[in-house]
């Protein structure tokens, strides 16, 4: 414990520090069992002397059988502190994971934008629980195992210096430096372990692309180039791997042959006491009974070395992430009245890449309207969209929403007044009923109602357990999850609705009615439309065109037809204008258009999965797998969650 | 040693000496046979990752989607070490702990097979007692391991979601029900490593048992006469020494129980079944003719597909729609041999899909599917693949056609930015047009666009579109749509409504 605090850098020392800290009193009750232990093993090595003594002076066999008691009585108490310490410390180390990760949650759900928060941040969170947990094991095995070590070694050496005085310093001394040995390698090892928990990240990672491009991979039938990447990952991987493993064998074997030669030295300067008379027999049997005592706790040296400087890098890897969310200051919002929902002026914004935009944008869109933003892809229509909903903040000039400042306002407060619906759709796994309304304030037939809206209610009626169905992202269809965001979006309170390109993946009629339920719902708040594809334009109030960073045409549908050129062309290509060119010939009309038939019911698979199944069977096995924590996600679990295997 | 005053310096220096010697010995052996049994379990953890990388590759579609939930493979990457630290230390450790018992036991029985016999009474109750923890253990720590991959999948759907949750105003609540888990998470995981914790305090009890009942027997039986103290004092080291195995293998015992865990994970992987497939020959020149000939599949056995048939004469454009949901994308999948058919076939140009190769069909087939795949790397590295024959020329066209140029020009990087699969900015257009560059680039007789066009504005849709049909002259086309302007200017028009084809 003490050599991995030490081995670190002060930083993650006091971290490290500050999470046991809450259990100060429950180290300190840990620290006074091990001491009884460490008490009760040295005074039960003390009877043996005693035992010694007198069955070599005459005593009877009844004393003999007395002092065995007594020795009967240390053994028990010295099992029962050693039991109650080992509990204790997996309830300390348990807290201080759950405490990790709750941290970890904590700070990522502060990070406004993940992807701001750095890549390797966005990986080392999927990461923590096993770093948390890593932790944990080190914390429970340094206080039930490591913590009792360096009170037995003074136990043992303030022991054999009570018998000779010379010996006792030597042990000591050698002590000291098989401490100074472990402190030095572990240090040493640390750089290495950090290494090697890189590799390992890439080696992660190269196989999750595996998985996830499956698709791509099997259709370019590039086998062999994947594999040929992985070798390079692999092989980087293998160097630190390698140089992480040999930088520690040594040193177990090392300690061990150390202390014993030492030991065998002692002994014969035990011997040449004895043989002056200055040391006797029973004192030799405590001697050899102590020294035999710290040998064998030097057998788990080698877990601590290998143990501790993971350990340390899943520290410093926690805090790494912990640190990715700091440095936001809290901002108190005012709220100006103001008759627009939204109102941006001279505007201009960071993209993905870092970039400004090259325009200064302004926009007023006064309460109640309906109004659809668009333009070409890249003119800055996501980048305000982001703002809107407090993702990001204007470079210059500024962007309020409902009267505030989205620069110097609480996300919190803006997100309150603005109800989004994105293109990644945000499937839950968890309840349909959950993933509408997570915060369980309202009731079914509200839900139900929206939903008969928007037209998710025939998703819904298809499935098994109705609202109570656990969802998964892979079992949807994109239309589908499109409209459960579009749903989600349209049953929380708001000021101003934004739906931001989330049609795309619906079909015509399907989009009709959605579009048809917004505008049906919304009860005269706000709506704006983001979308490249113009499906909306016909239903808004207001339309803006928006082009290289700028707005550069506004008004109603028919005015920009009229007014704005490029306005037109877009337009002018979406209804028809294509249809004329192709240029493959033996075209064919299709053939008849018929009225779309009611969606059928969708399938999926829904798989209970804890606690009652494994999760390596979902390897296996060919289905997709819905994991169902019962209790996370449905905020208020009306019913028990439904498994069903299939439809 | 009833002459205490006589001891010789010689045989003190001699014996000292002897056993200096032999310790450096077995350093030095001990040493090269760790580092040895190193060498080895890095060997094994290499062709481990290897193996499972190929294999990864050689699963079916299927299996692998159901691999995606809960980031299965990041997991196996955290069991390879567990593995690696299973073959390199512990399983060695905790054989060599046993080995040394015996060997102690056999010196203590040549010392005193009275002392010994009485050191020995408590070990047969030691071992029902650990058996019986252990027992135990194994559930505790099959449901631990278990939390853990739980508590995992928890937080990358978190991660997954975490704009939804940011938007929603959803942290409260996330945070909430997270405590709520993560304390049920705690509760299991201090049953387990309670139960575990007993078996070491146990094995002490036991041992300290076997001490007293040695030393007071010694005792008793040095009072007889019947033992020497040399003898006895030999002894109560041999009893000292059975503490390092026992307590070695406590401790390696909870980490073998984990790491064995780990282990069957990855051999539950190596050991999946794969699709039975003879790889047929290369050397397939097809013109693109398309035809699905009475195709049923199912998933999951829910049939999903009912004998669709239909066919696409070579040259066409052909626009496959249908409600959300209806068969489509399955239809693409089935195609691209990414599922195992239950009836019917897929034929192009007449020939079984199942009888070209995998090479041939990616030479022949290019799709764009609706979550285009974009790996770590550069742009130039996601666009090229594994085409590295591509000339600059091929990869302008490419780009120009899929109207990606421009945006690559805005990059300051151009086209050797990089780019991951966890970095968002790529927005989703981009990674389409990417995707769409990918796939012209290999001059593909059939290209697949699924839903490729969507969320594309109109100008560089109909660009697209256009340039599209200008290099695709000739060579089948097929479009997953339900944009009206698309059906419009189609070929033919296939229409699917609950896997059936309408009329």
């Amino acid at each position: 414990m003490s050599l991995f605090m030490a081995s670190m850098s002060a930083k993650t020392r006091r971290a490290s520090l500050s999470y046991l800290r809450p259990h100060a009193f429950s180290i300190l009750s840990i620290a006074a069992l091990q001491v009884t232990g460490v008490v009760m093993q040295v005074m039960s090595i003390g009877m043996l002397k005693s035992i010694l003594d007198k069955s070599q002076s005459g005593y009877g066999n009844e004393y003999i059988l007395g002092e065995g008691l007594k020795l009967l009585v240390f053994a028990i108490v010295f099992s029962i502190s050693v039991y109650l310490a080992s509990r204790l410390s997996s309830r300390v180390a348990a807290m201080v994971a759950s405490q990790i990760r709750k941290d970890v949650l904590a700070s990522a759900l502060k990070v406004q934008r993940l992807d701001s928060a750095g890549d390797s941040a966005t990986y080392t969170m999927t990461c923590v629980t096993s770093d948390a947990m890593i932790v944990q094991e080190h914390v429970f095995s340094s206080l039930s195992i490591y913590f009792p070590l360096p009170i037995l070694a003074a136990a043992m050496v303030w022991c054999t210096y009570r018998i000779s005085t010379t010996i006792g310093l030597m042990v000591l001394a050698s002590m000291a430096a098989v401490v100074a040995l472990t402190y030095v390698f572990s240090r040493h090892a640390a750089t290495f372990q950090a290494d090697r928990i890189v590799g390992q990240d890439m080696v992660a990672r190269s196989l999750r692309e595996k998985v996830t491009g499956a698709r791509t991979i099997k259709a370019y039938s590039a086998q062999e180039y994947e594999r040929a990447k992985f070798s390079g990952v692999s092989a980087f991987f293998g160097e630190k791997n390698k140089n992480a493993t040999l930088s520690s064998y040594y040193l177990p074997t090392f300690t061990t042959a150390f202390i014993w030669i030492f030991i065998v030295f002692v002994y014969m300067i035990a011997a040449l006491g004895m043989s002056q008379q200055t040391i006797r027999m029973p004192h030799l049997v405590m001697f050899m009974q102590f020294t035999t005592c710290i040998v064998s706790s030097l057998a788990i040296i080698p877990f601590i070395c290998i143990q501790a400087p993971r350990a340390r890098a899943s520290m410093e890897r926690i805090l790494e992430v912990l640190k990715a969310s700091g440095g936001e200051k809290p901002k108190t919002t005012t709220r100006k009245e103001s008759g627009s929902a939204l109102e941006v002026c001279g505007a201009s914004f960071h993209d993905g890449f870092g970039r400004e935009t090259a325009g200064r944008m302004d926009i007023a869109v006064p309460k109640g309207k309906v109004v659809t933003l668009t333009g070409p892809i890249g003119c800055g229509m996501t980048e305000l969209i982001d703002c809107i909903t407090a993702f990001s903040a204007p470079v210059s000039g500024s962007v309020a929403v409902c009267g505030m400042d989205v620069a110097s306002s609480d996300p919190y407060d803006i997100r309150c007044a603005v109800s989004y619906a994105g293109r990644r759709s945000g499937v839950f796994s968890s309840t349909v009923r959950s993933n509408l309304d997570a915060t369980g304030a309202l009731d079914d037939a509200r839900i139900l109602e929206i939903c008969e809206a928007t037209g998710f209610i025939e998703y819904v009626r298809g499935l098994p357990g109705g609202l109570d169905c656990i969802l998964s992202p892979n079992i949807m269809s994109g239309g589908q999850a499109q409209l459960l965001a579009l749903t989600r979006c349209l049953l929380r309170d708001a000021e101003l609705y934004v739906f931001d390109d989330c049609f795309f993946s619906m079909d015509a009629k399907t989009r009709a009615k959605a579009v048809r339920s917004i505008l049906d719902v919304r009860s005269g708040k706000t709506v704006l439309f983001a979308s490249h594809e113009m499906t909306t334009v016909g239903v808004s109030d207001m339309v803006f065109l928006i082009d290289g960073g700028r707005v550069v045409g506004s008004g109603t549908h028919k005015e920009l037809l009229t007014g704005s050129p490029l306005y037109a062309d877009m337009y002018g290509k979406l209804t028809g204008v294509m249809r004329c060119r192709g240029g493959c010939s033996g075209r064919r009309r299709p053939t008849s258009w018929r009225s779309i038939p009611k969606a059928p019911p969708p399938r999926y698979v829904c798989i209970r999965f804890w606690p009652s199944s494994r999760s390596w069977r979902s390897l296996r096995s060919r289905t997709s797998r819905v994991i169902s924590y019962p209790g996370l996600w449905p905020w208020k679990t009306r019913a028990s969650s439904t498994s069903i295997s299939s439809r | 040693m009833e002459d205490e005053g006589f001891i010789d310096l010689n045989f003190i220096t001699l014996t000292g000496t002897a056993v200096v010697f032999i310790i450096t010995f077995w350093y030095v052996a001990a040493t090269h046979a760790n580092r040895e049994l190193k060498l080895l379990a890095l060997g094994i953890n290499k062709s481990m990752r290897e193996d499972l990388d190929s294999k990864l590759m050689r699963l079916s579609v299927g299996s692998l989607d159901g691999m995606r939930s809960g980031d299965a493979a990041s997991k196996l990457a955290t069991d390879l070490p567990a593995v690696f630290d299973l073959f390199s230390r512990d399983f060695v450790s905790y054989f060599t702990g046993n080995v040394m018992m015996l060997i102690i036991l056999a010196a203590m029985v040549l010392v005193s097979p009275a002392l010994a016999l009485v050191y020995l009474v408590t070990v047969p109750a030691t071992l029902y007692a650990t058996r019986r923890i252990t027992k135990k253990t194994k559930e505790d720590f099959r449901r631990k391991k278990e939390s853990v991959d739980t508590m995992s999948s928890v937080m990358s759907d978190i991660i997954a979601n975490h704009r939804t949750i940011k938007a929603n105003n959803l942290e409260g609540a996330v945070m909430k029900a997270f405590e709520d888990y993560d304390s049920e998470f705690v509760r299991s995981t201090v049953g387990a490593e309670t139960r575990v914790g007993m078996i070491g305090p146990l094995v002490n009890v036991a041992v300290n048992l076997g001490y007293v009942a040695t030393v007071i027997a010694g005792a008793i039986l040095m009072f007889t006469g019947d033992l020497d103290i040399g003898m006895f004092l030999a002894f109560m080291v041999y009893v000292r020494l059975m503490d390092k195995p026992l307590a070695a293998s406590a401790a390696s015992y909870y980490l073998i129980e984990s790491e064995t865990m780990s282990l069957k994970r990855i051999l539950e992987v190596l050991n999946a079944p794969e699709p039975e497939w003879t790889e047929p020959e290369d050397g397939f020149e097809p013109e693109g003719s398309l035809e699905f000939d009475g195709v049923c599949f199912s998933y999951d056995g829910v049939e999903v597909l009912h004998s669709v048939s239909f066919s696409v004469a070579s040259g066409t454009v052909a626009v496959i729609t249908g409600p959300t949901g209806s068969g489509k994308s399955t239809l693409m999948n089935v195609l691209l041999r990414f599922y195992p058919l239950d009836s019917g076939c897929v034929r192009i140009d007449g020939k079984d899909v199942r009888e070209i190769s995998r090479r041939d069909l990616s030479r022949t087939v290019a799709a764009v599917l609706q979550d285009p795949w974009v790996f770590d790397g550069t742009i130039r590295d996601n666009i090229v693949y594994n085409r590295d024959w591509t000339t600059q020329e091929d990869l302008d066209r490419a780009l120009r056609i899929s109207g990606f140029d421009s945006y690559i020009n805005s990059l300051p990087k151009g086209l050797d930015t990089s780019i991951g699969n966890d970095i968002h900015v790529m927005p989703l257009d981009a990674r389409r047009m990417l995707a769409m560059s990918r796939a012209i680039l290999g001059n593909p007789k059939i290209l697949i666009l699924d839903e490729a066009f969507s969320g594309l504005d109109p100008i560089t849709e109909s660009a697209v579109y256009e340039g599209l049909m200008r290099i695709m002259k000739g060579r089948t086309v097929l479009i997953v749509s339900h944009e009206k302007c698309l059906i419009d200017s189609a070929d033919q028009v296939i229409r699917i409504e609950s896997g059936r084809i309408a009329a």
